[in-house]
């Protein structure tokens, strides 16, 4: 593993980042915007994965490892809240939901 | 306490008295009972001897207050005297008047106001009855308003009044200014030039000194016994009662100025009154010269004089005034014509017997024969006169020997009077009227008439004082050996015989004096008008009036267009400031304002309306942040 190689890691975080960020500006869909923060949260996995080369312990990238668990978790229950709504409301998209909170 | 009660009914009992008989039928005994009660109650105060004194508060800082002396004890007492006389009188005189029961309640009225500028020694509170006495002496005056020129006569001599009157306000209003006490007869302090001379000028035209004199011919419109009790007794004796009250305020520059004015009155008045037919007018005239001694007493330091001689004039005067009323009464019914008109009289002796004997008593009083009271009180004014000239030399010569020459010009129209009136025989046909001297209407004459004996003031009939003056607490002065009073009697010796020489019965003036009266001579003619007095005053309220019409065409033309100027420009010049304002001052403010609102809806639609936007922001400042961080 080189120098100039580990700056390609770098490059792969911030497009993933970026399009998580750009999915989740963009995107009215609830579930789009769900996957754009999954998005955003694996350019961090990728980052914790990458600096742990450094650590001799390798403590990022057990720590990465949990965090791909956490998600896994966290998404189940995200996505059950937004089925959950959608079967009350009739709603995924992200505009209207706002406009059933107000009322 | 029961000595205010005392003061107060004294006060009060001759306005009351002419109030209720004003609604009763029997007027006239109404109010003589009232002023002989406040008559009697006078005497307890005059023989009390005591001083009496009320103060009370009326705003901060002025102390109003009641003060009776001896001094003010003895002329109420005389005031109510010749009230009570002149009232007897009247209640026959006016009889048969239908406005009678008006007249005693003005009298009652005047009585009053009297009595309380003499029982008040606050200058603000006696102005106060001095305006009520003026007020009295007009609606006197004009009684018989219905008679053509009545009015007009009140109206100039209150109108004079008023002027002299406004000088001694002004001279009160300075005073209080410069921080006087305003208290008469508290512990002397000289007062400053000024507002001594006002309060003189004041005191000279209620007195009626030159150049004020002419009033006085005025008030004689009103019935006579009024001219008796007001216009030759009381009311113009106020302004020597005022001049001897602050004669020891004044400072002696004033009080020269005050003798210079008194001597010149009465000489003045005396020639009047030697060319004058009217009979009443001859009277007013000699009052007048009488004012002008006692002035002139004051003025040379001799006020215990001057008061004396206030006192008998004021008997002996208003005797005359009454008997010149009962002449006239008589003439009114036998000749119809002029009653007044002393060339129409004449040998009267038979016809009024017991006017004549009274009068002629008060003439010789008037003229200062020995052994009457005009005498010994005419000479204690030449006597102080006198003294004063010793004294200061040069001019004040002038003016003692010019009081001592006017004693002739008095025995000179005294018993020029009296022979033309009384004696001799009638030069018109007069009707076979009878008249009839009732009790009421001799009974006043003679008390006055004997009143004008020296006894009753002094028991020495060559004396110049009395006891009436060393009661007042005046210092008795001894001089013995002077040369003065043999000088008078023979002035009024030499004034009597020239008189007897003229106008003596059967003599030719008085033959032909119903056809060639009038005087030849230019002094004789400008005598007979009084010095060009009425006309002076005419000329000068044509001046005030001509003034007057200046300063409205001054104001027309200069001051209204100025006006008109000054309001036009501010109203241009508020326009020009309101545009200014406009643009200049809101300008700014409101660019400001609006670049305010402008940026502030430019910030307001930044602000989040949705979750992604808020992110985007999110991510801008965390982008700034890192930058910052970074970079710097």
């Amino acid at each position: 593993m080189n120098e100039w190689m580990s700056t390609y890691y770098l490059y792969l975080a911030a497009l993933l980042f970026s399009s998580g960020v750009f999915v989740v500006i963009t995107k009215k869909n609830l579930i789009f915007i769900l996957i754009g923060v999954e998005l955003m949260l694996n350019a961090g996995n990728v980052l914790l994965a990458f600096f742990s080369r450094f650590d001799s312990s390798l403590n990022g990238q057990i720590f990465a490892i949990f965090s791909v668990v956490l998600t896994v978790c966290e998404v189940s229950i995200a996505l059950a809240i937004l089925l959950n709504i959608y079967k009350k409301q009739r709603v995924s998209n992200l505009e209207e939901l706002q406009e059933v909170g107000n009322e | 306490m029961s000595e205010l009660i005392l003061i107060l009914i004294i006060l009060f009992l001759p306005l009351l008295s002419g109030l209720v008989g004003f609604i009763s039928k029997y007027s006239s005994i109404i109010s003589i009972v009232g002023v002989s009660f406040s008559f009697l109650f006078s005497l307890v105060l005059a023989f009390d001897r005591k001083v009496i004194r009320f103060e009370w508060l009326w705003v901060e800082g002025v102390v109003f207050s009641i003060h009776i002396d001896r001094i003010s004890s003895v002329l109420i007492v005389l005031v109510n005297l010749i009230s009570l006389l002149v009232l007897i009188y009247s209640s026959r005189y006016m009889e048969e008047d239908n406005g009678d029961k008006r007249y005693f309640a003005f009298l009652g009225f005047f009585i009053f106001s009297m009595l309380g500028l003499l029982m008040t020694n606050h200058l603000l509170l006696l102005f106060v009855f001095w305006e009520l006495v003026g007020l009295a002496s007009y609606l006197l005056i004009g009684f018989w308003y219905q008679k053509e020129s009545v009015p007009a006569s009140a109206r100039t001599s209150f109108m004079i009044n008023r002027i002299a009157d406004t000088s001694l306000l002004a001279g009160i209003i300075l005073l209080f200014r410069d921080g006087f006490d305003l208290t008469i007869g508290s512990e002397p302090i000289l007062w400053t030039i000024l507002p001594s001379i006002l309060i003189a000028v004041g005191a000279f035209g209620k007195s009626a000194q030159l150049p004020f004199s002419g009033w006085l011919l005025k008030a004689m419109a009103g019935p006579t016994p009024v001219s008796a009790l007001i216009h030759a007794a009381t009311m113009v004796a106020a302004g020597v009662y005022l001049l001897v009250r602050v004669s020891p305020f004044l400072p002696q520059e004033v009080l020269n100025f005050i003798a210079i004015i008194g001597c010149l009155t009465s000489c003045y008045a005396a020639i009047c009154a030697i060319v004058r037919h009217d009979i009443k007018k001859v009277l007013a005239f000699s009052t007048i010269s009488q004012l002008g001694y006692m002035v002139l007493g004051i003025g040379v330091g001799a006020a215990d004089a001057s008061l004396f001689h206030l006192i008998t004039h004021a008997f002996f005067k208003a005797g005359l005034f009454l008997g010149a009323a009962s002449v006239i009464n008589f003439m009114c019914n036998a000749h119809k014509n002029d009653s007044r008109d002393m060339r129409y009289m004449g040998g009267l002796t038979s016809k009024l017997p017991w006017t004549c004997r009274s009068f002629i008593l008060c003439s010789l009083a008037l003229a200062g024969l020995p052994l009457f009271s005009g005498f010994l009180s005419k000479d204690s004014i030449l006597l102080g006169a006198w003294l004063f000239a010793t004294k200061t030399g040069s001019w004040a010569y002038i003016i003692s020997d010019l009081a001592i020459f006017t004693t002739l010009l008095t025995a000179f129209y005294v018993a020029r009077m009296v022979l033309l009136v009384f004696f001799g025989t009638p030069r018109t046909n007069l009707t076979n009227y009878k008249y009839r001297e009732s009790k009421r209407l001799y009974f006043p004459l003679v008390i006055l008439g004997v009143f004008s004996l020296f006894i009753f003031f002094n028991l020495n009939p060559l004396g110049h004082s009395s006891y009436l003056i060393e009661y007042m607490g005046f210092p008795i002065q001894h001089l013995e050996g002077s040369i003065i009073p043999f000088l008078s009697i023979l002035m009024v010796i030499s004034g009597f015989v020239l008189a007897f020489s003229w106008f003596k019965p059967g003599a030719k003036y008085t033959t032909t004096y119903l056809k060639n009266s009038q005087p030849k001579s230019g002094l004789g003619i400008f005598a007979l008008e009084g010095f060009q007095l009425g006309e002076l005053y005419r000329r000068v309220g044509i001046a005030i009036y001509k003034l007057s019409l200046a300063a409205a065409y001054l104001d027309r033309q200069v001051i209204d267009p100025m006006l008109h100027f000054v309001s036009i420009g501010s109203v241009v010049g508020s326009k020009v400031l309101a545009l200014i304002e406009r643009f200049m001052v809101n300008g700014p403010v409101n660019l400001s304002a609006s670049i305010l609102a402008f940026l502030g809806k430019r910030f307001a639609g930044l602000s989040a309306r949705d979750g992604q936007t808020q992110i985007i922001w999110l991510l801008v400042m965390v982008i700034l942040i890192l930058g910052w961080f970074i970079f710097f």
